[in-house]
């Protein structure tokens, strides 16, 4: 089988292409870092040669000094740990810069692994009037060149054919030789940098029929996005309405979903299993859990839709170039403002993409600060306790009182980003520089189909954890406040005598001071699972304790009527520090292979709420 | 000589040297890293830059455009300051 790698600069389309040869719905988007992992797929060309299809992050150059692009290298020459060799290079060149994408096959030309270049994005390219000699482009660089639109799979036979044609004529490549040799990178210095330039210069002189014009639109667009005063504005404006949105779009089906659930489990504990252990476990246990997280899905649906736009229209890097000084005051490197804004959806990619990030130091500092960003998951937790506590009014007749409580919270959340960077700089004693070089891409009008496929993402892995974790966690949870019985004798209700209520009266003492009563310490635990678990456990533990009258209401009011205005926003601030997410604190263990990472994390995050929480909850006093 | 900190919005100029000897906090810097990346992102000795836009308050980052690329570089104060720019008259590009 050979195995074929992508190899271009950022943002050029590889992972269109990579999609469009397997099938596969890797994640595309206008913004320079969207893939920073190396994902494999596999490939039959109409000759019937499989092919395995790699496709690696983007890079200007062989250079290689940031994570992602020593993956790259790493990889096409060869010394890349369990990877084979590669027998053939897709250099992707965007039809619309062509200057760069040259420039790199021109060092991928050193190595001797054969190379099939792939013009892509030619329509845009003759939209603007963009006319090359292809011949002359073959000729001179001494490579095929077939044009392509990767995302919308133009193109695609024609380099199955060229890889064909290649195998045809190389046929003893396929297995000894290629396999046998280490291509080797040569040091890319400053003046062979220099040389390159030169050179693509000449080409592009000699095979250019026309030079095109420059696509005005984005640069209209950027004189208000990019404006420092009016730019700014927009992005707050952007972010604001996104809360406003949360709550005012996602109402309606949130309703009816929650009526929905509430009817189900009315039915099964009242009407079809009245007073049986079974009916409890379904109606209680179950549906109250699992129902109180799938309300969420219209809000989860609204915040990834707003990322979605923002990184697929090319807005993601102007929000970056906007926020930039920002960061700077902070410590934080320019390239940091991406994976924090990606962690709005959820921590993991976010963490995921500070490996475009070059210093170990920096990036640390960014894994350690990304998940204080308000992520999706914290939605459910915040979204019941403000429509419980804060009242649905509106300011001025328009702004809504509770999506603006969101927005603060939101805005805190950045804020002890910035906070949390400056001091972990001042601690790692990061004085030193890396080169903050970034490409802000022209605009693009979002695919709808491929929203609607991303959208589809958030929703199948929400749903799955629904399925899986949060059911059987709902189960033992179940059990263990169901059981043991309660004495004969009792006056206050069964849950109180459970295992639940031991082990969050024996942790009592602990979050007294900051207002939690041994419910909400029950249902932390198992809620370190995942942020919206929690709220399953609070529906189960109250479904459970409750009587035919406190199942009939919803959760919501059940807790205003039970807790005080002080725990309501002391849990709301501790749901806005607290490491309440396992998959985080693996993912950078993973990242920074190590243990101490996740352990600094988990610990200063940990007291930081607690802190927090107290400062609130005693205010509330 | 003028560096891309000087150039004023909107102000077309070509890029004369790229040179990190009296760039802003050069000792922060791995020397060359600067010189490397900017070559990387497309500056080079000849090119034309447009200065598109400025962060906050006129200071960092600055947007540029390279030729007549439809991509925007961003840079901050250092990486600018290693760019020496001059005026584009007789230059054919």
């Amino acid at each position: 089988m050979l195995n074929i790698a992508l190899v271009g600069n950022p943002n050029c389309g590889k992972t269109a292409l990579f999609n469009a040869f397997t099938g596969s719905r890797q994640r595309v988007a206008n913004y320079p870092g969207v893939t920073v992992d190396k994902k494999y797929g596999y490939v039959t060309t109409p000759k019937n040669h499989t092919c395995k299809i790699i496709d690696l992050p983007g890079t200007y150059s062989l250079r290689s000094i940031t994570p992602d692009e020593k993956i790259t290298k790493d990889v096409i020459s060869g010394v890349y740990k369990n990877e084979e060799p590669i027998d053939i290079i897709l250099c992707i060149l965007d039809a619309t810069n062509l200057q760069n994408g040259l420039r790199l096959l021109l060092e991928l030309k050193q190595i001797d692994t054969p190379i099939i270049a792939v013009l892509n994005m030619v329509d845009i390219a003759k939209r603007r009037e963009h006319k090359y000699d292809i011949d002359k482009l073959q000729k001179l660089t001494n490579v095929d060149v077939i044009e392509t639109v990767a995302i919308k799979s133009v193109g695609i036979q024609d380099v199955l054919k060229a890889i064909d044609k290649y195998i045809q004529t190389h046929p003893q490549s396929k297995t000894t030789i290629q396999k046998n040799h280490t291509p080797s990178v040569t040091n890319i210095t400053p003046a062979l940098s220099r040389k390159n330039h030169i050179e693509v210069a000449s080409i592009i002189n000699q095979i250019e029929l026309n030079r095109g014009k420059v696509s005005n639109k984005s640069t209209q667009i950027d004189k208000f996005l990019l404006h420092p005063v009016w730019g700014m504005l927009f992005l707050l404006t952007f972010l604001f309405l996104l809360f406003q949105a949360v709550f005012e779009w996602a109402k309606i089906p949130k309703d009816l979903l929650q009526s929905g659930f509430d009817y189900l489990q009315a039915l099964i504990t009242t009407k079809l299993l009245p007073n049986t252990m079974l009916g409890s476990l379904l109606g209680d246990g179950i549906i109250a859990g699992v129902g109180a997280v799938i309300v969420f899905i219209p809000q989860i649906l609204i915040i990834s839709l707003f990322v979605i736009l923002l990184e697929d229209s090319g807005y993601m890097s102007r929000a970056a170039f906007i926020m930039d000084k920002i960061m700077a005051s902070s410590g934080l490197h320019g390239k940091a403002f991406i994976p924090i804004l990606s962690s709005f959806a959820c921590a993991i990619p976010g963490i995921m993409a500070t490996r475009t990030i070059e210093n170990k130091t920096d990036r640390i500092i960014t894994i350690l600060v990304a998940p204080l960003t308000t992520c999706s998951a914290r939605m459910p937790i915040y979204t019941l306790l403000i429509s419980a506590f804060i009242p649905a009014q509106k300011i001025w007749g328009l702004v809504n009182l509770q999506g603006l409580v969101m927005f603060s919270l939101f805005l805190v959340g950045i804020l002890f980003v910035l906070i949390m960077a400056f001091i972990f700089r001042f601690i790692l004693h990061r004085h030193s520089k890396e080169p903050c070089i970034m490409e802000l891409p022209s605009y693009k009008i979002p695919s709808i189909s491929n929203v609607l496929i991303e959208l589809q993402k958030p929703l199948k892995s929400f749903l799955r954890r629904a399925g899986t974790i949060i059911v059987s966690i709902m189960i033992i949870l179940w059990f263990l406040s169901t059981y043991p019985k309660a004495p004969i004798n009792a006056i206050l209700p069964a849950i109180n005598y459970s295992f639940v209520a031991i082990i969050g009266k024996h942790l009592e003492w602990l979050f007294i001071p900051i207002g939690f009563n041994w419910q909400i310490i029950a249902a932390l635990i198992p809620g370190m699972a995942a942020r919206e678990v929690a709220v399953s456990a609070l529906a189960t533990i109250y479904a459970v304790a409750g009587s035919e009258d406190a199942i009939s209401h919803n959760l919501g009011t059940l807790l205003h009527s039970t807790w005080s205005m002080g725990t309501a926003l002391s849990l709301i601030t501790w749901y806005v520090f607290a490491p309440q997410c396992i998959s985080t604190l693996a993912v950078t263990k993973r990242e920074t292979n190590s243990y101490k990472w996740p352990m600094i994390m988990f610990s200063y995050q940990m007291g930081l709420a607690y802190l927090m929480s107290f400062i609130v909850y005693t205010l509330c006093l | 000589m003028r560096t891309i900190l000087d150039l004023k919005l909107h102000e077309e100029a070509v890029v004369l040297s790229i040179n990190e000897n009296t760039m802003i906090d050069k000792e922060h810097y791995k020397k060359g890293d600067v010189e490397s990346r900017l070559l990387d992102m497309g500056f080079i000795e000849g090119c034309v830059v447009t200065l598109m836009r400025r962060g906050l308050f006129g200071g960092e980052p600055f947007a540029i455009r390279i030729n007549q690329n439809s991509s925007l570089i961003s840079l901050r104060k250092s990486e600018a300051s290693a760019v020496f720019v001059g005026n584009t008259r007789g230059v054919v590009c």
